[in-house]
């Protein structure tokens, strides 16, 4: 699972777990408020950002333990949460 | 992946354990509450009562007793609680009165929280602010649903185990054990664990509300909106006299055809007075239910409130799988059964994590303190419902407190549970003792019953009433499936112990 997995990588888990709690509930906080910019009644995006955003999570989390590799999966959390702070600040609604 | 579900599942199990159990429990929580107040009446099977009269009463009743009061909040009975209650908030706090329907005078059962401690519990547990509690149970179900999902990823061969079951054979067993009770019900499983987060999601995942209502009081309206509860508007300071509430309860039945749930008059006796009407929760699958509110004053309908978006029916059916408040008698029997799968399978998953290091090197102390917190938890837990219960039956019925009293019964059980699997030197002695309690205790509670005065056992049979003898019934189950569970496990521990170890 871990590069190595006979050294113990104490702080390689550490990053991983950080992704999935952390970094797991910031992409999934955002997600909700991107979801506002949807073209939707604004109660249906709020639900919809609200429903989705716990299995956004659920998703980040079990992700952080399946890919191999640490730069790939925070570089994927930047990247989906500089995203999501764009469309959450520019989006159309 | 597989350590992810195993750690995850560990470090979350023995608060899932409590939750898993008391929410089962909370499926039947009128049942229960009947149970522990015998001074109701029965459910009659063919009780009948005129909601309209039921109004009538509490309407004259409050505007004597309860006239200052901010809010009325009136439930009718239906076919699992036996009374309507009126609710109200005065100056000194909350105060509760309990009306039997078919002789509409007022029963004074004996204190308790009766089957509503539990429900609240499985969601914000208790001796701690709701919110924390809310939280950390948040936290746990958030672990859970990860470790539903990694489950069934480490699970590839997920048939073809299933239909594998190796019995005494160990750890294999009880991973076979585990498999079964979380494979079979998978798709409860993954339900009841997302929707428990639905339900709560205001509070877990606010930050689409704040962004889209900066303003407070506008934000307070939308999460009104977002869980289908009406607010209660305004007082304006002018008095007015309130409409019949019967005539507007039976204007909601004829609209509806079906019978009202419950009724809130807010500021009563204001002109800004409202009276919000909910419909029955049998057989709508939403828990959004309908709702007609009507101005207290003139009773001119205000406003007619129904889910009809896809969005609203969506999240109102996912709240409402999840509580069951629509379910018959025989769907309650299934989520019950179906909870105690869930049981099942933090349990096994908890005795398979140790029987599978038991011969292994590794840390003793980790290994020690997670036997011994299966044990406070497994055992322990139903100990303490158990002494919840009993309590019921052995405090004096007007003793102040009562209901605070019952309370502390659960909780030092549970702490003495967790004390006596700490301080046993040998942790199957510790196990002995405390299922034994468990299977003592009930079988005692139905005996108990007997004794003290209660409900007539016999007279519900009889009647056909079956709410309060099912407690009774369930207590007996449980004591032989427990049972029979230690005989399997003496007779298997007895089969492996090496034939030198016996010589000498």
């Amino acid at each position: 699972m871990l590069p190595n997995a006979s050294i113990p990588h104490y702080w390689m888990l550490l990053l991983r777990i950080m992704a999935a709690t952390l970094g797991g509930y910031i992409v999934a906080a955002l997600f909700s408020v991107a979801a506002l910019s949807l073209p939707l009644d604004i109660m249906m995006s709020l639900r919809i950002g609200m429903m989705g955003s716990f299995i956004i999570w659920a998703g980040v989390a079990t992700w952080s333990f399946i890919t191999p590799s640490l730069i790939r999966l925070w570089g994927a959390i930047g990247l989906a949460t500089c995203s999501l702070l764009l469309v959450a600040n520019y989006g159309i609604h | 992946m597989a350590q992810l579900h195993t750690w995850c599942g560990l470090l979350a199990a023995w608060l899932l354990f409590a939750v898993f159990l008391t929410g089962t429990l909370s499926y039947f929580k009128e049942s229960i509450s009947l149970w522990m107040q015998p001074e109701l009446p029965s459910v009659a099977a063919n009780a009948e009562w005129d909601n309209r009269r039921l109004a009538d009463y509490w309407q004259h009743y409050l505007a004597e007793h309860a006239s200052t009061a901010r809010n009325w909040q009136i439930t009718f009975p239906d076919e699992r609680m036996s009374v309507s209650t009126a609710v109200w908030f005065g100056e000194d706090g909350s105060e509760q009165l309990v009306l039997d329907p078919t002789t509409l005078t007022l029963v004074t059962p004996r204190e308790t929280r009766g089957g509503d401690f539990f429900y609240r519990f499985h969601f914000q547990l208790h001796h701690l602010p709701a919110v924390y509690g809310r939280w950390i149970i948040g936290i746990a179900t958030m672990m859970m649903f990860v470790a539903v999902i990694s489950g069934v990823i480490t699970h590839k061969k997920i048939l073809r185990d299933f239909f594998a079951f190796r019995p005494q054979k160990g750890a294999r067993s009880w991973l076979d054990a585990h498999n079964a009770c979380s494979v079979l019900t998978l798709p409860f499983q993954l339900m009841i664990t997302y929707t428990g987060l639905i339900t709560l999601m205001s509070l877990y995942m606010p930050w689409g509300l704040e962004r889209a209502f900066p303003d407070a009081d506008a934000r307070r309206q939308a999460i009104s909106e977002l869980h289908a509860f009406p607010l209660s508007g305004p007082a304006t300071g002018q008095p007015a006299a309130l409409h019949a509430l019967s005539e507007l309860v039976g204007d909601a039945e004829s609209h509806w055809q079906k019978p009202v749930q419950s009724l809130r008059v807010s500021h009563p006796g204001d002109a800004g007075a409202r009276v919000a009407v909910w419909q029955s929760a049998l057989e709508a699958l939403s828990a959004h239910r309908p709702q007609r509110i009507y101005e207290a004053s003139s009773g001119a309908l205000l406003a007619e409130i129904q889910s009809q978006r896809i969005d609203e029916q969506a999240h109102g059916v996912m709240v409402g799988l999840h509580a069951g408040r629509y379910a018959n008698w025989g769907m309650r029997w299934i989520y019950f059964s179906l909870g105690a799968a869930g049981c099942g399978m933090v349990a096994t998953g908890l005795l398979l994590w140790t029987s599978k290091r038991k011969y292994k090197k590794g840390s003793e102390l980790g290994m020690w303190c997670v036997e011994r917190l299966n044990i406070a938890t497994l055992a322990g837990m139903p100990i303490a419902v158990l002494a919840f219960l009993a309590s019921n039956r052995l405090l004096p019925v007007a003793l102040s407190g009562r209901a605070q009293w019952e309370i502390h019964f659960f909780f030092v059980a549970w702490l003495l549970a967790l004390l006596h699997a700490v301080l046993r030197r040998s942790a199957s002695q510790a196990w002995r003792e405390q299922l034994t309690l468990t299977v003592i205790l009930l079988l005692c509670l139905p005996m108990l019953n007997l004794l003290a005065p209660s409900y007539s056992v016999l007279g519900d049979l009889a009647a056909g009433n079956w709410q309060r003898v099912s407690v009774d019934l369930m207590c007996l189950v449980g004591a032989l499936i427990i049972v029979w569970q230690m005989k399997r496990a003496a007779k298997k521990t007895l089969s492996r112990v090496p034939p030198t170890q016996v010589a000498s």
